[in-house]
């Protein structure tokens, strides 16, 4: 029997979604090929290259993780292709639902009877984005201790691996809001509040503000690396180790084309 | 050129059969976003992230435009032959797409200073007459 050509993917679990479509695409002029699609936070699909994982494409939340863990050694370019923003999911069974706004959102989320979830910082961009939320919104609304108070209520029962099981959080009811992104936040159709742009980490023209904010986050040998606010890009890059590099050129182009920006778009995410 | 401060905001968008369209003066800046891209990029090259900078720091009343505003007209106008757009990256790090502004760009740059200008025109026209009722 002829050996397929098989192409392996790595993403961040927020692209989840995108990346099985962006698939479909290129299945339309490659019935053929095998496409091995794997997810996880965007720092442990880096992880796993680091520690000899070969893939093809690697496409993860935050340019930083290549910047930090991936180029020279594992990657040479890697290519800027959409952006999002953080918001405050929930649904119509979260507590307080019924009376959360833009506004009060701070106030609800400290209430007793409310809990709220992030991913996990070291694993995931989605995670430290939220403790910069916090930071920034502490900044911007002048309540001192609030990022303090908030990490205290977000104990480790309320932090996921990866940004997108904090959906599966929220239609289980196991917690009542969540701290993600829009896109993910839209294809899962939850509600959501839509905080202003100083700190939901998704306009240019605030990059010197959100760059007051950082997050430590450590990696699996014990290193650490310290994240600078900025705002919410992705990114995907072909591996140097790959051996289906053309192949692998062929899909990030379906990405970063007109086709792909429409998935994209019907995938809740902004094209760059 | 620098667009004129005083234009940010005042909503005049043409509409496909070349008519002047007027909204209020309460209207979004969003409706003058292709013509202050267009003159950016006939100044130089940029990425989306440094026009959004760029735009930003144009503004001269309240109210901000947002990133996904900016990106989503970026892609419109390079759909529609006004831009172009090529990956700019270094030896290592981020490639992110650079604009420029076609031939058609130019084209349509110079239709929106012409249109703005006979806009200008007109409203100083009709302030001048309210001030001579006024007395």
């Amino acid at each position: 029997m002829e050996k397929k050509e098989k192409l392996k993917i790595l993403h961040a679990g927020a692209l989840r979604k995108p990346m099985k479509e962006c698939v479909h695409l290129l299945w339309k002029d490659y019935p053929d090929i095998e496409v091995s699609l794997d997810y996880a936070g965007s720092r442990a699909c880096a992880h796993a290259i680091l520690e000899g994982r070969d893939v093809d494409v690697v496409a993860l939340a935050d340019p930083h993780v290549f910047e930090d863990l991936l180029v020279p050694q594992h990657v040479d370019v890697f290519f800027v292709f959409a952006t999002d923003k953080m918001v405050l999911a929930y649904d119509e069974f979260s507590q307080h639902s019924n009376i959360i706004d833009k506004y009060n959102w701070m106030e609800v989320l400290l209430k007793d009877d409310v809990t709220f979830a992030r991913s996990d910082h070291n694993l995931d961009p989605c995670g430290y984005r939220a403790l910069m939320v916090w930071q920034l919104a502490e900044k911007i609304y002048n309540i001192p201790g609030f990022f303090e108070v908030l990490n205290r209520k977000c104990g480790p029962e309320y932090i996921y691996p990866k940004s997108i099981d904090l959906g599966g959080a929220l239609l289980e009811g196991k917690v009542d809001y969540a701290f993600e992104y829009l896109s993910v936040t839209k294809q899962l159709g939850f509600k959501y509040i839509d905080f202003q742009d100083k700190i939901n980490l998704s306009n240019p023209a605030h990059a010197d503000f959100y760059s007051q904010v950082t997050v430590t986050v450590s990696g699996k040998e014990g290193g650490i690396s310290l994240v600078k606010g900025t705002p919410i890009e992705f990114a995907v890059a072909i591996p140097k180790r790959s051996t289906k590099k053309d192949l692998a050129n062929y899909f990030v182009e379906k990405i970063t084309s007109l086709e792909g920006e429409k998935v994209l778009d019907e995938c809740g995410l902004i094209s760059c | 050129m620098p667009v004129p401060d005083s234009l940010i905001g005042d909503g005049l968008m043409k509409d496909d059969n070349s008519k002047m369209v007027c909204n209020s003066l309460t209207s979004s800046m969003e409706k003058l976003t292709q013509p202050a891209i267009l003159v950016l990029l006939a100044q130089d090259r940029a990425h989306g992230y440094d026009l959004i900078q760029k735009l930003n720091q144009l503004e001269s009343i309240d109210g901000e435009l947002e990133a996904a505003t900016v990106y989503r007209t970026l892609r419109r106008m390079e759909r529609e032959g006004l831009i172009s757009s090529q990956w700019e990256h270094g030896e290592f790090g981020p490639a992110r797409r650079q604009y420029s502004l076609t031939a058609e760009g130019y084209k349509s740059l110079e239709e929106w200073v012409n249109i703005l200008k006979a806009r200008i025109n007109q409203i100083e026209t009709l302030i001048s007459h309210h001030d001579k009722i006024k007395g």
